[in-house]
C-alpha cells in the first residue's frame, strides 16, 4: 500500500523544480514552497512537537531547497520529494540537536516546551468536548493519555495493565468516533 | 493545490499510529516518503493533527471528566491547574470540599484490583431530598490498585453537603464482587 503511494511521481513538483534550476524564477519558487510548505510543517510538528520549532523547520528546508535547485545541486528534479524530505531530516535532527540545549534553558528557567497551541486545523471546542464525553470512559483516557499528555503507547500499556495492540485499537477507534462525531453534529447555535 | 492524485492514499489508522509515534522504523520511512508526495495523504493527517491538537487544548482546560492517571494529573499541575486530590484506602472516609481556587478535583480509590477483569464503581448521593445512585462501568485501573474519578471543580462547586458512598465492585464472567467500599463527606467551600 505504502509502495504504491509511493510510487506515483509528483509531476508539478518536478516540473517546477526543472523551471527553479537557473534562478530567477519567483512564481515557481514561489509554487514550490506553496507546495512543500505544509508537508514540512507536518513533518516538523511530528518529529519537533513545537508549532514554532516546525514553522523554523519549513523556513530553513525551503532556504536550502531552493538555493541546492537554483545552483544546480539538486540530481533529479523528479525526486524533489525524496529531497525535500532529505533535507527535513538533516535540519530537523540538527535543530533537535540544538532544542536539547534549549530544553535545559526552559528547565532552568521553569518553562517547558509544548506543541503548538493553535491547531493545524482548528476545530470547534465545545463540539469536540461533547464528542470526547460520548466515548467510553478507557476510550476517553487513552486518547487523553496518548495526545495531551503525549505518553507513549508503552507507557500507557504499562500503566492501565493493557496490551501494547490493545492500546492502539482503543486510541484507533477513539479517534475514529471523534473524527465522525465531529463530522456529524450540526453547528452549535450561536448565543 | 496539488494535482497529483495519489492512488491509494495512506490510512487513518497508519496516521494516527505516524502521529503518535507508534509506527516501526522502517514503515515510519515509507510513510514519510508517501506523505511528501501524496496530498491526499497530508490533508488526511492535518485532521489526525487538528484533532490530537484539539484534545491537548481540551485536557490543558481541566475539562475532562471521569476515570484519569497518575501522568494526567502531573500534566494538568504542570499546565498551572489547581488539582484537589483524595487518597481513599477501602473502608476510610474523608471529608472533601472544592476551594474557589480548584480547577480539577480527583479521588484515587486504593484496592487490590490486580485480578479484576472488569471494575465498575456505584456512587450513592445521600442528599435531603432522598438517594441519587450511578454506576460507573469498566473503569480504567492504574498499576492494578488505583481507581481514578475526575471532575471539573465547576461541576462540583454548586453540590450541597451529603455523603457519598463508593463501591469498587469486580465484575467477572461468574458474577460480581464487591471489592472496598469508600465514603466521602462533602461539604460546600465555607471561607
Amino acid at each position: 500500500m505504502v509502495q504504491a503511494g509511493r510510487e506515483q511521481g509528483d509531476r508539478e513538483a518536478a516540473a517546477l523544480a526543472r523551471e527553479v534550476i537557473g534562478g530567477n524564477r519567483p512564481a515557481e519558487e514561489a509554487r514550490l514552497c506553496e507546495l512543500f510548505g505544509p508537508r514540512v510543517r507536518r513533518y516538523g510538528l511530528r518529529h519537533l512537537r513545537d508549532g514554532a520549532l516546525a514553522d523554523d523547520l519549513v523556513q530553513q528546508v525551503l532556504l536550502v531547497t531552493i538555493e541546492k535547485l537554483r545552483a544546480g545541486g539538486v540530481r533529479d528534479c523528479d525526486q524533489i520529494a525524496s529531497f525535500v524530505l532529505g533535507v527535513s531530516r538533516t535540519v530537523a535532527r540538527d535543530m533537535r540537536r540544538a532544542g536539547w540545549k534549549r530544553d535545559q534553558m526552559a528547565e532552568a528557567w521553569g518553562r517547558e516546551q509544548t506543541l503548538s497551541a493553535t491547531p493545524s486545523e482548528p476545530i470547534d471546542g465545545e463540539r469536540l468536548h461533547d464528542c470526547l464525553s460520548a466515548l467510553p470512559d478507557r476510550d476517553r483516557l487513552i486518547v487523553t493519555l496518548a495526545f495531551y499528555v503525549e505518553a507513549s503507547t508503552a507507557e500507557t500499556s504499562r500503566r492501565l495493565g493493557l496490551s501494547g495492540a490493545n492500546v492502539r485499537v482503543i486510541k484507533h477507534r477513539a479517534m475514529r468516533r471523534l473524527r465522525d462525531c465531529l463530522q456529524r453534529l450540526p453547528p452549535v447555535a450561536a448565543s | 493545490m496539488n494535482a497529483h492524485v495519489c492512488q491509494t492514499p495512506l490510512e487513518w489508522t497508519t496516521l494516527v499510529d505516524y502521529w503518535s509515534g507508534d509506527l516501526a522504523e522502517g514503515l515510519l520511512a515509507r510513510t514519510e516518503e508517501q506523505l511528501f508526495t501524496c496530498a491526499a495523504c497530508g490533508q488526511t493527517l492535518e485532521a489526525v493533527i487538528g484533532l490530537s491538537q484539539g484534545i491537548a487544548l481540551w485536557g490543558r482546560q481541566g475539562r475532562a471528566s471521569g476515570s484519569s492517571s497518575e501522568a494526567v494529573l502531573e500534566r494538568l499541575a504542570r499546565d498551572n491547574l489547581q488539582v484537589r486530590r483524595y487518597h481513599l484506602e477501602p473502608g476510610q472516609t474523608v471529608h472533601c470540599t472544592v476551594a474557589p481556587e480548584d480547577d480539577v478535583v480527583t479521588a484515587e480509590f486504593s484496592a487490590d484490583l490486580s485480578r479484576a477483569s472488569r471494575v465498575d464503581v456505584v456512587v450513592r448521593h445521600n442528599l435531603d431530598d432522598g438517594v441519587r445512585r450511578n454506576r460507573l462501568e469498566d473503569l480504567s485501573v492504574e498499576h492494578g490498585r488505583t481507581v481514578r474519578w475526575t471532575l471539573p471543580a465547576a461541576a462540583l462547586r454548586p453540590l450541597p453537603a451529603h455523603r457519598l458512598d463508593v463501591t469498587l465492585i469486580a465484575v467477572e464472567p461468574s458474577g460480581e464482587q464487591v471489592v472496598a467500599e469508600y465514603h466521602l463527606q462533602h461539604s460546600p467551600w465555607r471561607q
